[in-house]
């Protein structure tokens, strides 16, 4: 019984770690000291005069401020060197906790707030791991449907688009190491409480690596990481690398839960107030300097393409202006239907109707699963359009587009212009510009040539 | 701390960082080449000394001099064994996890915790004092009381000896330049007829071999146990990570950097090896999470 309410302790530690490794890709190897903060924590709070309830409480949010310190710590940082930061923690933490470890009587006798006592025995303990695996289970359970989730999946998927579309990375990477950090804290005080014990043999690195395994089997099924973490518990030494291995295969991506979604009225796409003016500007990137005073105007209501040979800086330009913009490269979030994309990019916090502006400004179906290249762009540009950013910048947006799909996004960046946006547009086809664009600009040798300059690009 | 104790301090911190230079070289390079960071780094350095110690001592060693033959002997054991095991972690652990980084992170620490479990069964000690190839060399005087152990200084001479000239043959032979074309576009250098699998393969050898040097270098200077690779690992990471990988000359200076930093702590009043620990440790957690985007600078 000890075995098993230990073992579904270190379950919910599993299912705690499940949003940061499965949603947003995060690799925390830190988990094993979470634990040690909540078992420590517990002890040392109730040595110190606390009610064991009270302690075990207090360790918890010790360990959810723990998991966020965290979170920011490697809110920057790529994944690999993520699990680096957090695998030098986990390593860090038994350090840091007395080497003899601390003692309570296990079998303990406590008074609950409701004037009752109640014998801590080991099915005690069953009954609060199943609650605590519970809690996390439905804390992920929640995460996979709402904005958060879509956020986390984001940041998994193309980090730079994440940040181009204003998901507060930090503040998520907090929030998902902090959920990591309470469960496996009051996973680590539980496992003390009964264990009577608080030793840093079990927070140690390896408790750490165990726990992120059991976390990718459990992003193909719950259940697979809880038989991860018994087998991991009760299999000798020799075999533990095998059964971590087995785990890492079993992951798969995790996506959100499907979305409920019920087509409503179409808003009128919002107006907005455009206009961009930059006068002499200069970039210089590797030595190189790509632009030399640069001149440009877009007026509010109008679509101004920027026209230049290859490598003449027209992407580079798009960087150093203030608009939201769409990539030259594929970019998306494979894993979110066109839907939630759409209203990531609202940063709206549950459901909007003025999503549907927006895909119908495309004409991109709300939960469609395997977009072709042309209708992933034209979401591309949706996403960007429902920034409501007022200038908007597209990088080649019509490349692998069909006639039709040409046609749609011509129709969306006319609608966006008449809305008072201001919509600049980098695009090779000449022809095409001259038709939809009110104005042309010219990038040649770094400066802004008049249309005749054409002529000579185009020759 | 007195003077004396601070240069013999320095000395031996020096000796020590030098090895983690060589370490640190290893991570350096598979990480140019292949993005990955070598997780098990530090138990295949454990793992080619415990190996040759293992071929050539048995599994209960001691440390008494050793003849010539087998000094010599237990260097390219440990050398070989280390480059064996560096090419058998990728093979196994990294190369089929390598599209995805929470697999190969966490299939490398696996790869590590095997090699550790593997050793575990031939080597039960908590620790074990390793004979010393270099022999009893005794202390140097410096005058005014203040002594040097010789020994650090054949290890400080030897280990930036190796550590200088794999980074020159990286820079200025033709190796070294299929090596950076690799490292900069793997699928450009491909398509020239580049063999990009065996270099990374060579790579990864070459990692090793200097893995297990160092050890050989590290192992004698206190007892060693099949659980201390992972640290000694973590430190060497630090060691390359100080000067932000930014060059391979600059990842040897980290190693005497962090070395003779550690020397210092240890031998400080009131503070030492726990204390040294969780000053590197704290310092990797940060170095890790603060690592500039985008890859390396060009060799």
């Amino acid at each position: 019984m000890t075995d098993l309410a230990h073992e579904l302790y270190l379950f919910a530690a599993v299912l705690g770690l499940l949003a940061a490794v499965g949603l947003a890709g995060v690799p925390v190897l830190a988990q094993s000291a979470f634990v040690a903060v909540g078992g420590f924590g517990a002890l040392r709070l109730e040595q110190a005069g606390l009610p064991i309830g009270g302690a075990l409480l207090a360790a918890t949010a010790l360990g959810a401020v723990a998991g966020a310190l965290t979170g920011l710590l490697i809110a920057r940082a790529e994944p690999a060197f993520a699990a680096l930061s957090t695998w030098a923690l986990a390593w860090l933490a038994p350090l840091c906790f007395p080497t003899d470890g601390l003692v309570r009587p296990a079998f303990d006798t406590v008074q609950t707030p409701f004037g009752t006592t109640l014998e801590l025995t080991p099915g005690v303990h069953l009954v609060a791991a199943v609650v605590l695996c519970g809690l996390a289970a439905l804390v992920v359970h929640r995460l996979r449907a709402n904005a958060i989730g879509s956020d986390a999946v984001a940041l998994r998927e193309d980090p730079e688009l994440a940040r181009e579309l204003r998901v507060p990375i930090a503040a998520r990477k907090a929030l998902l190491l902090a959920l990591a950090g309470a469960t496996g804290a009051a996973a680590g005080a539980g496992i003390a409480i009964l264990l009577g014990v608080a030793a840093p043999t079990d927070a140690s690195p390896l408790l750490a690596l165990e726990l992120l395994a059991a976390a990718l089997a459990a992003t193909r099924h719950p259940l697979l990481g809880l038989v991860a973490i018994v087998a991991l518990h009760r299999a000798p030494d020799l075999i533990t690398p095998l059964i971590l291995l087995a785990a890492v295969l079993a992951r798969r991506p995790l996506g959100l839960r499907p979305d409920d979604v019920v087509p409503a009225e179409t808003p009128p796409l919002e107006p907005a107030r455009g206009g961009l003016e930059v006068r002499d500007l200069h970039v210089t990137r590797g030595g190189r300097e790509i632009l030399r005073g640069f001149d440009l105007t877009v007026a509010a209501g109008e679509i101004h393409a920027l026209l230049g040979p290859n490598g003449s800086g027209k992407s580079t330009t798009i960087d150093a202006l203030p608009v939201a913009r769409t990539f030259q490269r594929d970019a998306g979030f494979p894993s979110l239907t066109p839907y939630r994309q759409v209203l990531l990019a609202l940063r709206a916090p549950g459901h909007d109707e003025r999503v549907w502006t927006y895909l119908r400004l495309v004409g991109v179906p709300a939960e469609a699963t395997d977009l072709g290249t042309g209708e992933r762009r034209l979401l591309a540009v949706a996403r960007a359009a429902a920034t409501g950013a007022p200038n908007l910048a597209f990088d080649e947006p019509a490349v692998g587009m069909s006639a039709e799909e040409r046609h749609r996004l011509a129709g969306a960046l006319r609608q966006l212009a008449a809305s008072g946006r201001a919509v600049l547009i980098v695009e090779h086809d000449l022809r095409w510009m001259t038709v939809l664009a009110d104005q042309i600009t010219v990038l040649e040798d770094g400066r802004a040539a008049g249309v005749d300059a054409l002529a000579r690009v185009y020759a | 701390m007195s003077g004396a104790v601070a240069i013999q301090a320095l000395v031996t911190g020096l000796a020590t960082g030098a090895a983690y230079g060589l370490i640190a070289l290893g991570f350096a390079l598979v990480h140019r080449l292949t993005g990955t960071l070598a997780f098990a780094h530090g138990d295949v350095v454990t793992g080619g000394v415990l190996i040759g110690v293992l071929a050539l001592l048995g599994a209960t060693p001691i440390a008494t001099p050793l003849g010539a033959g087998k000094a010599v002997a237990l260097v390219l054991v440990a050398l070989v064994a280390g480059a064996l095991l560096s090419v058998a972690v990728y093979v196994v652990a990294v190369r089929p996890l390598r599209a995805h980084a929470l697999a190969w992170v966490a299939g490398a620490l696996a790869a590590g915790l095997a090699v550790r479990e593997l050793l575990g069964v031939a080597f039960i000690q908590e620790a074990y004092a390793l004979p010393d190839p270099l022999g009893t060399p005794g202390v140097l005087g410096l005058g005014d009381g203040v002594t040097v152990p010789v020994r650090a200084l054949e290890v400080l001479a030897i280990g930036l000896a190796a550590g200088v000239l794999v980074e020159r043959l990286l820079a200025l032979t033709g190796a070294g330049a299929v090596m950076r074309a690799v490292a900069d576009d793997a699928g450009a250098a491909a398509l020239l007829g580049v063999p990009t699998e065996r270099v990374v393969l060579a790579a990864f050898a070459l990692a090793g071999a200097l893995a297990g040097l160092a050890g050989v270098l590290i192992a004698p200077a206190a007892p060693i146990g099949v659980g201390d690779g992972v640290l000694l690992g973590l430190k060497a990471i630090t060691a390359a990570l100080l000067f932000r990988l930014a060059s391979l000359p600059l990842v040897l200076a980290g190693g005497l950097v962090l070395g003779a930093a550690e020397g210092l702590i240890l031998a400080w009043p009131g503070l030492g090896a726990r204390w040294a620990d969780i000053a590197i440790l704290a310092l990797l957690a940060v170095l890790a999470a603060t690592r500039p985007r985008g890859g390396l600078a060009p060799a």
